[in-house]
């Protein structure tokens, strides 16, 4: 069935044509649910639910579909979100992501300058003398002082060995480093102190 | 690194670091997310159109591990398998359904709503006679029903059976049932009915009338309720009437 007919036939309120739409329909978006979830243990389930739930948007959103032809994709968008908003539940948070490197919770210490840093250089030191990995500190300093996109640091470091390394992989250890980075009151408050002077 | 990269990225690394991200800059953050994969995946200036994505996925760890999940998935968009996926539960589509309904128990719930309403449109009281309008289309919604017991005893093949529930104030059941015959292209009809406020075994006396073209046969209940036409041809079952002749104020 092509997105067209499947789009029409989702609107057509008690037949059976409804029906074989639906149907046809959650039968994609459990494949693209759980494409997302498949490194879960509990990703049949997971995504099942997200199908249901995905399914009763679709429902609900029918007349904002602006173009039929693109119907599965526009589901398959809707389904997609679902996930994500699933996998943000309290309960889900427990199996996240696996790491991407150290993630300890600790603090950096950053240690208080002799001189007067600027921005730059404090930055760069708390990422440079902190606990992150040679990857992490790679990653961060190239997106922000080197300015590389996530594709060329992710062709570098797949080269450096330790298999395959996405563009997607970049992005989650920065994000989680610069958490870290966040979670030092010491940086924080120089970095306070530099910006508000 | 060297030393000409540009004040802006430190300077949005600086305020990244401060400016803790709030839920409303996550939902916006997740509404642009599939549009800012669909860019990278076809490589187009992402960080540039959806800056304020890449901004907030940098300082916000719950929603980056989001985009990993999607752009990994989306890298492997053409292998999705569609084989595997459980039975949805579609009660969603019938306002007022509570409990789950898989698409088979679905269909045959309209199926049955379907037949309701055609028997319903069927039926139609005139003077002291309840009028049954047989026709094609109402006969093609009669599901094949399983083999029952005939007249009380013998077994038979049915290949129709109407039920008509409350058709008016005085018939309470019709049961319109088709038998295969011994004769070819012939049938045997049975008709059971309950009449409210009468009793099961005081069912007997209610004419039965069947109309067949410019044929007419006439046939009585007995105290069960029951009336049988034999060798009625089925080729006039499509355009056959039925009067049950029993009036509403007795």
């Amino acid at each position: 069935m092509d997105n067209q007919a499947l789009y029409e036939a989702c609107r057509q309120h008690g037949s059976d044509a409804q029906i074989d739409g639906f149907e046809a329909l959650s039968r994609h978006l459990y494949a693209v649910a759980y494409a997302m979830l498949r490194q879960r243990p509990d990703a049949d389930l997971l995504a099942a639910d997200c199908m249901q739930l995905a399914l009763i948007k679709v429902h609900r959103s029918l007349d904002q579909c602006q173009n039929p032809a693109a119907f599965r994709a526009w589901a398959a968008q809707i389904a997609r979100r679902t996930v994500l908003d699933q996998l943000r539940r309290p309960t889900s948070r427990e199996t996240a992501l696996p790491d991407e490197g150290q993630l300890l919770p600790q603090q950096l210490v950053v240690q208080p300058p002799e001189q007067p840093l600027d921005v730059r250089a404090l930055l760069l030191d708390a990422i440079t003398s902190g606990p992150l990995s040679e990857r992490s500190q790679r990653v961060v300093i190239g997106r922000f002082f080197d300015e590389q996109s996530d594709e060329l640091l992710a062709r570098r470091e797949s080269a450096l060995g330790d298999g395959r390394v996405l563009p997607s992989h970049i992005q989650v250890t920065r994000a989680k480093n610069l958490a870290k980075l966040r979670g030092d009151a010491t940086l924080m408050a120089r970095l306070h102190e530099l910006l508000t002077v | 690194m060297d030393g000409g990269q540009p004040a802006g990225r430190i300077q949005q690394l600086a305020r990244m670091l401060l400016d803790a991200p709030d839920a409303a800059a996550c939902e916006r953050c997740l509404d642009a997310l599939d549009d800012y994969v669909a860019a990278q995946l076809a490589g187009d200036d992402y960080g540039e159109r959806f800056s304020e994505v890449a901004v907030h996925l940098d300082s916000c760890v719950a929603c980056a591990e989001g985009y990993a999940l999607l752009y990994e998935a989306r890298l492997g968009d053409a292998a999705l398998d569609e084989t595997h996926a459980p039975a949805p539960d579609l009660s969603f589509l019938e306002p007022g359904v509570a409990e789950p309904l898989a698409p088979d128990a679905l269909r045959a719930r309209r199926a049955r709503a379907r037949q309701a309403d055609a028997i319903a449109a069927a039926s139609v009281r005139v003077g002291n006679r309840l009028r049954l309008t047989l026709s094609a289309a109402l006969l093609a919604l009669l599901p094949p029903p399983a083999p029952t017991p005939a007249l009380r005893g013998a077994a038979a093949t049915p290949f129709f059976e109407l039920a008509a529930n409350e058709p008016d104030a005085a018939v309470e059941r019709l049961v319109l049932t088709a038998y295969l015959a011994d004769t070819p292209n012939t049938c045997l009809l049975r008709v059971q009915l309950a009449l409210r406020g009468r009793a099961l075994l005081d069912l007997g006396g209610v004419a039965i009338v069947l109309l067949l073209g410019d044929e007419r046969r006439t046939a009585t209940t007995d105290a069960w309720g029951e009336a049988v036409f034999a060798d009625v041809p089925r080729a006039a079952l499509a355009t056959a009437v039925l009067e049950v002749l029993v009036d509403p104020t007795t």
